[in-house]
């Protein structure tokens, strides 16, 4: 990289979080969100130099709207001193993180985001938090405790996030330069060809029962123009050329899924049993009384013996 | 503003990308350190997973590669299990001392 600008860009946006996280006066926090603000804008315009992208002008236009909404509620959401406003805000980010997905095509992800983490995990935060804070704030009402409302050393926790910050900006100002093209059109398309030609039964249902397919789709789907045509024959023994609708995300994600990654996705699934077995183990409220019984049964035979 | 970005690129940016995944997880790594609220201490491990999930979706897109969305499903998976896992160990810590407060718990490094 032949400029020092990205990394002071980094610094003003560093400075903006120090003094929204520290400062306990609405006007200066207000001051710092737009120093902050201010500092990433300036270094995305010089990101904006380097080569390379996907999608058109609209799609970078929502992209960015939705960035910073992202980046905003972030900051909300480690600065609020409440901490069931820290998990909204947090709801907030991932809509915000799932509009990005959506920009980026990655439709079913950007749904399994909504329905998983603001559906199910950020639920079971919320129910958590009430829960503790209804217990704990049995004595003093409203009041929030002081471990939510003072920070714990900001100037280290705001050096570490900006020396991260740094490594990134070198990365991407230095390394994206060597990355090989993005994918063309022709490149998805061969892609969804590749798969179409995995799954003859989709191919069927797409194309009708008039259609006779060979017993092999290999090499009979193929690339043509812009779309992808299916080289099959008729019942009558008629060579046909029928083009195909692209396959989708979904199915994409489906098939890299269980194609490429059967070991891992069985794995996931032990993951979430132990998970759930610990869960399970670790919540169980102590009952006293049983270890009371165990001791006397444990004692029991000491004193039968005692007595023979 | 954005319209002037974005008529100089014409086009989401995988630097653009990676910067918003970079800056999404240096908040999260500051809320981690600074917050002493157990739950907000998870929330923001939280967050870095959703910094994570953007870097991954924008190389699979530049790539064409539906491994990064794969991979997205199985960190889903992990933060589930994390959630359900380090909230009950909360509902634990938070039964033996009646807070939330993670430095109710300094003994323990010494």
């Amino acid at each position: 990289m032949d400029s020092i600008l990205p990394y002071i860009a980094t610094a003003v946006a560093a400075i903006g979080l120090l003094i929204v996280l520290s400062s306990g006066v609405r006007l200066t926090r207000a001051g710092g969100g737009v120093l902050g603000m201010a500092g990433l804008v300036w270094l995305f315009m010089l990101a904006s130099t380097i080569p390379g992208g996907v999608g058109d002008v609209t799609i970078e236009v929502f992209f960015l709207i939705f960035a910073a909404m992202a980046v905003s509620a972030g900051v909300q959401m480690i600065r609020s001193p409440r901490p069931v406003y820290s998990a909204l805000f947090f709801v907030l980010v991932v809509m915000s993180v799932c509009g990005m997905l959506v920009m980026l095509e990655a439709f079913f992800i950007a749904f399994a985001l909504v329905i998983v983490y603001a559906g199910a995990i950020l639920i079971t935060y919320m129910f958590v938090l009430m829960l503790a804070q209804q217990a704990s704030d049995a004595s003093h009402q409203g009041e929030t405790p002081e471990y939510d409302r003072t920070p714990r050393d900001p100037v280290a926790a705001v050096c570490v996030a900006a020396i991260f910050m740094a490594v990134v900006v070198n990365v991407t100002f230095t390394g994206l330069n060597d990355l090989a093209p993005a994918a063309s059109d022709v490149d998805r398309l061969r892609a969804d060809a590749a798969l179409l030609a995995n799954t003859p039964r989709g191919v069927q249902r797409q194309v009708g029962e008039d259609v006779v397919l060979p017993d092999s789709l290999d090499g009979h789907i193929t690339v043509q123009g812009d779309g992808v045509v299916l080289h099959a024959s008729s019942p009558t023994g008629d060579a046909l050329i029928v083009p195909l609708k692209s396959p989708g995300n979904t199915s994409h994600v489906g098939w890299s899924l269980v194609a490429r990654f059967p070991a891992s996705l069985e794995l996931a699934g032990i993951i979430l049993l132990m998970a759930m077995f610990g869960a399970v183990i670790l919540a169980r409220r102590q009952i006293d009384h049983a270890e009371e019984e165990l001791a006397s049964a444990v004692a029991a035979p000491d004193s039968s013996e005692v007595d023979a | 503003m954005m319209c002037l970005l974005a008529s100089a690129m014409g086009s989401v940016s995988l630097a653009h990308a990676l910067l918003l995944s970079g800056v999404l997880m240096s908040i999260g790594l500051a809320g981690f350190v600074s917050r002493r609220n157990l739950i907000v201490m998870f929330l923001c491990t939280e967050l870095m997973f959703q910094a994570v999930v953007v870097a991954m979706v924008a190389f699979g897109r530049w790539y064409w590669d539906f491994s990064g969305q794969v991979f997205v499903i199985f960190i889903l998976t992990v933060a589930a299990a994390e959630a359900a896992l380090a909230l009950a160990l909360v509902v634990l810590l938070h039964r033996r001392r009646a807070t939330l407060d993670a430095d109710a718990w300094t003994e323990l490094r010494e």
